[in-house]
């Protein structure tokens, strides 16, 4: 891990950071904890009833498998929405947080400045506090008594550096903060959203000691910003991060631009039984070539995103569903709460356990390319089939899509990614570890012909951003009508339905 | 601190390896002491005074309860009582003052935590060194207030610096452990309070575990029945009590078993707690 002789070297990479994992637990602090709901609780606890027990506590992965690699001399810039994981990343690079998977190696001296200062002492003067972080940082007393003049110089105090820090405005304390870091000499810099807080001249300042990095040709630099002039006019490669994974990496230009483009991408509407237009179609495709190989989870639908699928699928009022890919029939679960009247719900999935569903026990028995698991739809004409991002799993979509519609009596629910014909790696993560396989992915665009053929028409088109552990950043939630199952009341219904 | 290479996954492994990282930040605790000591105070119009009068008041307060309302101590006898409850007090305030910020220091400086990659060890070390630091002031006071009173020290007050590491070293362990739990768990600052008040009444502070015996006179009455001593003396704070009164007081060497049982006891709580605390080090700052 630690090989002074590799350091500053030419080629080998200063920072590495290798299917980068971290995990937040998440304590939910209940706001109304009354005594009979402790009871009722605990009974539930009693019960062994952990899907009616409140949840205290929940994982969080903040990260998700980030691969980042910079070099002596490069300035790498990170972008992305709040709550991305851009501030979580850095910690993780500097050291501050643990990794839970994969690892993440830093060669050097690694100086850091995330918050504006918040570490100093507010009882302390700016003195005692450039000593007491100074040292803290692992400078000695006598390298931070030689740099001290140059330290408030570059912070532009001046007589204030005697009066105690919680006297200092956000922006002092923020230069001060900034040029202890510099000042550390540090071989790795790293730097969260703090030059804008300083007025111009110290922006002008900051962005000469930035140059003096990238020109240095041993130190690396790593910086999140928002500001796209900054990222673009500072930095030599860029990542863009969302939902803790790296949606695109490259030259500053090209990420930025995309970024500009795509994060605005809350929700897409796009009108009912009207397609994609082509010139978005072309956009989405040219993105994904930019964009990294990806590292796909297996498919499970966030809950909102759950929520509006079985929402729609309910406003259908069916008599009976079926969910082709049904997992642990989660969804099947949450459509039956929805529905209106009881209704006959089936499932089907590639493990070989059963899934319980109610009183009722479903056998799943598919395996992969075996088309025998077609025999259990065969002879059931079901009102709904649905299907969420389970055709990026199937070698031979087209022949599944036909057997779709075959079974469908009245709706098709399609939920899935949009991707151009691509290879990627999917990754199942259990609680066995981390399993993955290449596989191709297929494009939803294919079906959408064959169901033009089959006579099915889009009643509900809708254009979304990837949430939680889904694939790829779009995705395209479809509801089609088989002949004339269509009525103006369920267009209304739909509408109703939908994400906003 | 060398620029050598590092990685942000700490490369000294191990306990010892660990220990040698926290020795290499000397400079830094240090620094946390003196900046704990003047942050203290500050503000205050008798500043660092404070740390002197904060135990002697409350050894002064004991005085007038214990000695006048409960009569604890014989007639005539009040400068030895008034030393007893000094020298105890001390000590019960160097360990209890250190552990009680301890509880407190990981989860108060959450913003030093998400800022700086640093060994979190200095914190406690740095509480534990500042209030040795009041202590030694302390002791200095103590042995003030003996020669005040009219009474004597001897050469038995040599096996002070013993006694005062010893201390160090079991306070040090208490307090890397309450400042382990307290960054995960905000309630250990409540139960450490509550564990805190327990223990002073447990602890012989102001009164007396055996009869104290002077020229074949019994100047003091033991309030711990016989039967139980032998259990009441497993609380390493009696020990320790018991050790300095022996050697500022009693003039006599402390116990040699008693002082084999707080060696072991010190460096067991010592190893133990800093082991917890070195194993859940690299997650406090995704709990705090």
């Amino acid at each position: 891990m630690s090989d002074p002789a590799s350091k500053n070297s030419n080629g080998s990479p200063s920072i590495l950071a290798d299917n980068l994992w971290i995990r937040f637990l998440i304590r939910y602090h209940r706001e109304e904890m009354t005594l009979r709901r402790a009871f009722v609780r605990l009974f539930d606890r009693l019960r062994k009833n952990r899907a009616d027990a409140h949840k205290w506590r929940e994982d969080y992965w903040a990260l998700r498998g980030i691969n980042i690699v910079a070099r002596p001399g490069d300035v790498v810039g990170i972008i992305g929405s709040n709550g991305s994981g851009k501030t979580t990343l850095l910690k993780a690079l500097a050291g501050i947080l643990g990794t839970d998977r994969g690892s993440v190696t830093v060669h050097g001296k690694v100086g850091c400045l995330l918050s504006f200062g918040v570490g100093f002492n507010p009882l302390l003067s700016g003195r005692e506090n450039v000593y007491l972080n100074g040292s803290i940082l692992g400078l000695s007393r006598q390298t931070i008594d030689e740099r001290f003049d140059d330290i408030v110089g570059f912070s532009d105090l001046g007589t204030f550096i005697d009066a105690p820090v919680r006297t200092y405005s956000a922006g002092m304390r923020g230069r001060l903060g900034f040029s202890v870091a510099v000042h550390l000499d540090p071989d790795v810099l790293i730097l969260d959203e703090v030059l804008s807080v300083g007025d111009a001249s110290f922006r002008e300042r900051a962005g000469s000691i930035l140059n003096r990095y990238r020109n240095s040709k041993d130190k690396t630099v790593v910086l999140a910003s928002h500001s796209m002039s900054m990222i673009r006019s500072q930095c030599t490669k860029v990542y863009w991060i969302a939902d803790g994974r790296v949606i695109m990496e490259g030259k500053p230009s090209e990420v930025t631009d995309a970024y500009l483009k795509y994060s605005h991408l809350n929700t897409i509407q796009i009108d009912l039984a009207e397609n994609l237009p082509d010139e978005e179609e072309r956009e989405a495709k040219a993105f994904w070539r930019h964009s990294q190989p990806l590292h796909l989870p297996y498919g499970n639908l966030g809950p909102v995103y759950a929520r509006t699928l079985c929402k729609l699928i309910a406003a259908t009022n069916p008599t009976s569903a079926y969910e082709f890919g049904c997992n642990t029939g989660r969804n099947l679960k949450l459509l039956s709460s929805l529905l209106k009247s009881p209704a006959k719900l089936g499932g089907l999935d590639i493990n070989n356990e059963a899934v319980t569903f109610g009183r009722q026990k479903l056998h799943l028995e598919i395996d992969e390319g075996d088309e025998s698991h077609l025999k259990t739809m065969q002879d059931a004409a079901w009102d709904v089939v649905f299907t969420v991002s389970s055709m990026v799993h199937i070698p031979r979509p087209n022949t599944i899509v036909d057997e779709l519609v075959r079974v469908t009596g009245k709706y098709l629910c399609l939920y899935e990614p949009i991707l151009p014909g691509r290879k990627g790696k999917i990754l199942r993560v259990s609680n066995e570890g981390v399993q993955s396989r290449v596989s191709d992915f297929s494009y939803f665009h294919d079906y959408q012909e064959i169901l033009a053929k089959a006579g099915m028409t889009l009643l509900y088109n809708q254009v979304l951003p990837a949430k939680a552990e889904t694939i790829g950043p779009l995705y395209r939630l479809m509801l089609f009508a088989k002949g004339e199952a269509a009525d103006q009341s369920l267009t209304s219904a739909l509408r109703a339905a939908r994400i906003r | 601190m060398a620029s050598s290479s590092t990685t942000a996954i700490s490369s000294d492994v191990g306990l010892l390896g660990k220990l040698k990282a926290l020795y290499r930040r000397r400079e830094t605790v240090q620094f946390l002491v003196v900046s704990n000591l003047k942050a203290g105070h500050r503000d205050k119009l008798l500043g660092h005074l404070w740390s002197l009068l904060d135990p002697l008041l409350f050894a002064g307060v004991y005085f007038v309860v214990f000695g006048f309302i409960f009569r604890m101590t014989s007639r005539g006898r009040g400068a030895d009582f008034m030393i007893y409850l000094v020298v105890g007090v001390f000590a019960w305030k160097f360990m209890e003052g250190a552990v009680m910020q301890a509880t407190t220091c990981i989860r108060g400086r959450r913003g030093l935590l998400h800022e700086i990659n640093f060994p979190k060890g200095v914190l406690p070390v740095s509480i534990c060194l500042s209030r040795l630091y009041d202590f030694l002031w302390g002791q200095v006071a103590a042995i003030a207030i003996i020669l005040i009173l009219g009474k004597s020290i001897s050469l038995q007050i040599a096996w002070l610096p013993l006694i005062i590491f010893l201390q160090l070293l079991f306070t040090l362990g208490l307090a890397f452990m309450v400042s382990y739990l307290g960054a995960f768990f905000a309630d250990t600052e409540n139960i450490v309070n509550v564990g805190m008040r327990l223990w002073f009444f447990m602890s012989p502070l102001f009164y007396y575990v055996d009869d104290v015996v002077k020229d074949g006179e019994v100047i003091a009455k033991a309030h711990i029945p016989e039967a139980y001593r032998a259990i009441f003396m497993l609380n390493p704070m009696a020990g320790f009590l018991g050790a300095y009164r022996d050697s500022l007081l009693y003039h006599t060497a402390p116990d040699q078993m008693e002082l084999l049982y707080l060696v072991t006891v010190s460096i067991v709580f010592f190893v133990v707690g800093f082991a917890m605390f070195v194993r859940g080090e690299g997650s406090f700052a995704k709990y705090v």
